[in-house]
């Protein structure tokens, strides 16, 4: 028998009429790892929710179908009996916790249980010898990092010992370092202790190797449904970005077999090339000695100078930074938690005036009287677009920032909202769009007053794939427009795809700056996926574009390897799929 | 600044007892400094407090408290000889004032402003030594028994409130790079400002409600009667500070039967001390009240003590 | 001087939050959503409280969004979020003999605003705003009882009014900020929480 079971399902949210899932048939074995994937809107956290019971106990809604668990149909199974078989943990974990202290936050599920104390005891050391959690036991939830606090949460949903454990985006707010950690656990409860997970994610370059089936889902359906590599291949077929960088590359290849990890696929990049000579790419940066003389006459937008920071009393946040931002660059700033990122951030707005050092922002001081200058001419975007939005419809939300700045031109309003595709909400509550959406209207109402500099906030975390490229792809062009781009990202393959520069910082210092090709591609643990695929075999390539272009002709030479059965030509993805959004 | 709790546990002994404990001694001392008006028994107290304090690494803490409380103790001060007609040694005649009749200000007021002075610090140092006793989720948890939803709302919400305050000042710098001034303008116009920073976080902090309250159901909150996770424990050293707390409330009772503990201001005001037996009283008071910081000075240097409470 | 008026007062103050605390807790079941929302609200209004800038003169934007919460969710929920808003501040500010009044008080300021919807149900901000201003006073009238009752001597209407005038500047400045922000705010505060009022009654059209 299955554990789950889902027949014809479909749901529709309180108030809507379009159908978040449509027609879902399912089953799902017993100690299985299903990863759920597909851009935003697709149903994959609904589908999520139905099977952790909250729809449509929580939410409301129409509800059609049947979904059985063990057997028996869901919803008329006992809240207090599924709870202990299936556990759920979510996207934010600022959102979950809610005790104020660590070891009673772990027990809290278990109190609603009704559980004695002392199996309460008893479950609540486990778990927190488990999770490795017996520094912070004591700890203020509220003190807690973010890492640790999604830490916490899956704790807390373990100690209710479920059979199931369903994990939505457990890890698209975090850190890499979290998020490994995170992923590392879910691993270990899979094949260590036999459960079953189900686990909606975005992050698939860490877990598509997990997985022993990959579920692709748009529009409220199943569009795709099987091994990791029938995945991919799928996935890159329709045109989808959801596959790890290897992977996508190995499907354009039409390799009959589609590797998951850098591993595999560099044994398999290997095989292939048996015979070639290991590639002798040449070591040139990418940089062709014209532009960066180009470079040198253009102007600086951001300089800073022997930059120290700390906030009062407490530690050395940003020492010696010095740091030329040219009109016209993608930068990206790249750093572990607590580099010092978001602070050199805050300072280049002005919103932290430095200790020691200088900085000039259009030739103005931000920290001392220019900030109310500079500030017309920055857009600043924070980690959560929500801060941004208040008004009742989206023009207004755009309308704010211009009224304040004493701007009339309505045109602008109309030239932002058509080029960040907002078009049609103008007139819709911004609360009530997407998370994606959300983003764009907070990004819309920061560029109406035409910045000439941009600077974001880890602007990729939480959103898919799909909406992650277009914002790079939009980035870009305003750079091309001769506007000065930074970002701050933990994101290393946004940084790579789409960024000029790169700065890395760590402990509050820069370690190493310049071209990305210069500083990613020297990376052995900050580099991307691909980068990682070629490294020793051809160095040098950091996206998807350049590792086509730099081994395709070499690949293309054994064709016969290369293409199973048709003899199609394209194989260099000219179709979406291989071509990066 | 607003990122911790007032609390900090610094592992102390004074930090390691039952929160129920902490309570009835805590609130014996209230009970104490509101029926004593003897001023020599009100210092007592309060230098009983100021050991107590240092012993919880606490002096910092408590300069703020008395700072805070300061304003209250001049009105204290400020208001009580303008009234008192009681006293009869006048220091200063003053004007009749039409509200308050004539302004004669006499010795035995002041000398009664001051002694309620002394009341409130000692009552300010009581709730600052509480704030540095015990952890209050400790005693969330005690009363989770009884009072579960309360203290689940109480529990959420502290741990929320740092979390807001942080947003608060995020959403305030967004808005500033928005063009938005928050220090300029009528106050009319300063209060505007501040609605849009006050929407912004209303609105995202009831949208993350709906997540919280998710992450709840998905843990079964509501799915029946729920139990209570106790972290507490009851050791020797809370069964000595209770009995401790119990007898000096007894003593005092029946000290104060006898008058010792009372102290009349007016018309003239007592002596300090009467005859030996005030001392005797407070004595035995000031002993029973002493317990926990008999225990902690033992704990830190007698080992054969430390293992035995 | 016989009796004790500063002890019973104190101690009527402890009494009177916990019996009303533990009418809220006898009376039904809160659901998951109610004890979200409630301590939401109750962290807002605390953190409103603990941020005020010298800007804006210290005036704090947080009584009429108790008084509101009543108005919207009916006195328990007021209650509840009123007498939570300065007991959460105060974990972080330090608790204080006055926050059993305090709690009091704030409790009462949500009451009042369910008291006004009752009374009014169509009332609007002007009305909530009037309230509001006068709960500014009133607030100051009720905390004065407890250090009047503790600290001065003897308790006449004149020491009373005299520790009421001391504290008149606060109470004003508390009044303004009230009906300062009420106008500006309460209007699309009351239309945020009638939104999510909805939104906590889910319903099932078909299950």
């Amino acid at each position: 028998m299955p554990l789950f079971k889902v027949e014809n399902l479909t749901y529709y949210y309180p108030g809507t009429e379009k159908p978040a899932l449509k027609n879902i048939s399912l089953e799902i074995r017993e100690g299985e790892f299903l990863l759920v994937t597909g851009g935003s809107g697709s149903g994959k956290s609904t589908l999520a929710r139905v099977l952790a019971g909250l729809i449509p106990d929580f939410y409301g809604g129409r509800i059609g179908g049947k979904v059985f668990f063990r057997g028996r149909e869901l919803r008329v199974l006992d809240r207090r009996k599924l709870a202990r078989e299936v556990g759920m943990v979510f996207q934010d974990p600022e959102k979950q916790i809610v005790q104020s202290c660590v070891e009673a936050e772990i027990a809290f599920g278990l109190e609603n249980l009704g559980l004695p104390p002392d199996e309460m005891s008893r479950r609540v050391a486990e778990v927190v010898s488990f999770m490795n959690l017996s520094p912070v036991q004591d700890a203020f939830t509220a003190d807690l990092s973010g890492g640790q606090k999604q830490k916490l949460a899956l704790a807390s949903v373990l100690a209710m010992q479920p059979r199931v454990l369903i994990l939505d985006e457990p890890t698209s707010q975090l850190d890499p370092v979290s998020a490994e950690e995170i992923l590392n656990v879910v691993k270990r409860l899979n094949e260590e202790m036999g459960f079953t997970v189900i686990m909606v994610e975005q992050r698939l370059e860490r877990c598509f190797h997990l997985a022993d089936r990959v579920l692709l889902m748009a529009g409220g359906e199943i569009i795709c449904h099987g091994s990791a590599a029938e995945g991919a291949r799928e996935a890159v077929r329709r045109g989808l970005p959801f596959v790890p960088p290897v992977a996508r590359f190995f499907a354009c290849l039409n390799s009959p077999v589609v590797p998951v990890t850098v591993k595999e696929g560099r044994e398999l990049l290997q095989s292939y090339l048996k015979g070639n000579i290991p590639v002798t790419k040449p070591d040139v940066p990418r940089t062709n000695h014209n532009s960066t003389a180009k470079e040198h006459e253009k102007n600086s937008i951001i300089s800073l100078k022997n930059v120290w920071f700390g906030y009062p009393g407490g530690r050395e946040v940003l020492k010696d930074i010095s740091l030329d931002i040219k009109e016209g660059e993608f930068v990206a700033i790249l750093g572990e938690n607590g580099a010092g990122k978001s602070t050199l951030l805050k300072i280049m707005v002005g919103l932290l005036r430095p200790g020691r050092g200088r900085v000039y922002v259009h030739g103005r001081e931000p920290g001392r009287n220019g900030f109310k200058e500079i500030r017309k001419f920055t857009a600043y975007l924070s980690q959560n677009p929500n801060d941004y939005l208040f008004q009742e419809t989206v023009e207004d939300e755009l309308l704010f920032t211009m009224h304040n700045f004493g701007l009339k031109d309505r045109g602008q309003v109309d030239e932002i909202l058509h080029r960040l595709q907002l078009e049609r909400y103008r007139q819709r509550n911004p609360r009530d769009l997407s998370s994606g959406e959300r983003q764009r209207v907070a990004l819309a109402s920061i560029l109406v007053t035409d910045p000439g500099l941009i600077i974001l906030d880890e602007p990729t975390r939480g959103i898919d794939l799909g909406l992650k490229s277009e914002l790079g792809q939009f980035l870009r062009e305003e750079a091309a427009k001769g506007k000065t781009v930074v970002v701050v990202t933990h994101d290393v393959e946004f940084a790579a795809e789409f960024a000029g520069r790169v700065v890395m910082m760590f402990a509050g210092r820069i370690v190493a700056a310049g071209e990305k090709h210069a500083v990613l591609g020297r990376s052995v643990f900050y580099s991307p996926q691909i980068s990682k695929l070629c490294r020793g075999i051809c160095d040098g390539v950091l996206t998807f574009a350049e590792a086509q272009e730099q081994l395709g002709p070499l690949l293309v030479a054994k064709p016969a390897v290369l293409i199973t059965n048709t003899g199609e030509k394209a194989i260099w993805g000219l179709t979406g799929g291989c071509t990066p959004h | 600044m607003f990122d911790r709790l007032f609390y900090r546990e610094k592992g102390l002994f004074l930090q390691s007892f039952h929160p129920a404990t902490v309570l009835v001694y805590l609130l014996v001392l209230l009970i104490l400094s509101l029926i004593y008006d003897h001023p020599l028994y009100l210092l007592a107290l309060f230098l009983l407090l100021a050991l107590l304090i240092r012993e919880v690494d606490g002096l910092d803490a408590w300069e703020g408290f008395l700072k805070a409380g300061v304003f209250l103790m001049l009105v204290v001060m400020m208001v009580n000889p303008l009234v008192i007609r009681a006293g009869k040694t006048i220091i200063w005649h003053g004007p009749a004032v039409p509200f308050l009749g004539k302004l004669d200000i006499s010795m035995e007021a002041v000398y009664f402003g001051a002694a309620s002075s002394l009341r409130l610090l000692v009552i300010i140092s009581i709730f600052c030594l509480y704030n540095l006793m015990i952890n209050p989720d400790r005693v969330l948890n005690l009363f989770s028994g009884v009072a579960g939803k309360s203290v689940l709302v109480i529990t959420l919400a502290t741990r929320l409130f740092p979390t807001m305050v942080r947003d608060l000042q995020r959403i305030r710098e967004v808005q500033q790079l928005r063009g938005v001034d928050f220090d300029t303008g009528s106050l009319w116009q300063r209060a505007k400002k501040y609605s849009g920073l006050y929407n912004v976080l209303l609105l995202s902090s009831l949208e993350g409600a709906m997540e919280i309250a998710e992450s709840m159901q998905a843990r079964a909150f509501g799915s029946g009667k729920r139990s209570v996770y106790s972290r507490n424990m009851i050791r020797p050293r809370d069964l000595f500070c209770l009995g401790g707390s119990l007898l000096a409330l007894l003593a005092a009772v029946w000290g104060l039967r006898y008058g010792y503990g009372r102290y009349t201001f007016y018309p003239e005001a007592d002596f300090l001390i009467k005859d030996g037996a005030t001392l005797v009283v407070l004595f035995i008071v000031l002993f029973y009240l002493s317990v926990p910081l008999l225990l902690s000075e033992g704990w830190k240097h007698c080992r054969f003590l430390k293992s035995k409470i | 001087m016989g009796t004790n008026w500063g002890l019973y007062t104190t101690l009527t103050g402890i009494l009177a939050v916990l019996l009303l605390l533990s009418a809220m807790e006898k009376k039904g079941a809160l659901d998951s959503r109610q004890v979200s929302v409630i301590a939401v609200l109750a962290a807002l209004c605390a953190a409103g409280r603990a941020v005020t800038g010298v800007g804006l003169l210290f005036l704090q934007p947080t009584m009429f969004l108790v008084e509101i919460t009543g108005f919207v969710y009916g006195a328990r929920v007021g209650f509840f979020t009123g007498a939570m808003t300065p007991l959460i501040s105060n974990f972080f500010m330090g608790q204080g003999s006055w926050t059993p009044w305090q709690m009091l008080c704030w409790g009462l300021v949500g009451v009042f605003g369910a008291v006004v919807k009752a009374l009014f149900p169509q009332a609007g901000n002007k009305t909530l705003t009037a309230v509001c201003f006068l709960w500014g006073y009133l607030y100051g009238a009720i905390m004065d009882v407890w250090q009047w009752t503790v600290f001065m001597r003897p308790l006449t209407w004149q020491t009373y009014l005299l520790t009421w005038a001391a504290g008149f500047s606060f109470d004003s400045l508390r009044a303004i900020g009230n009906l300062f922000f009420c106008a500006a705010l309460g209007h699309q505060t009351l239309k945020i929480l009638q939104y999510f009022h909805k939104k906590m009654d889910v319903q099932y059209l078909e299950r």
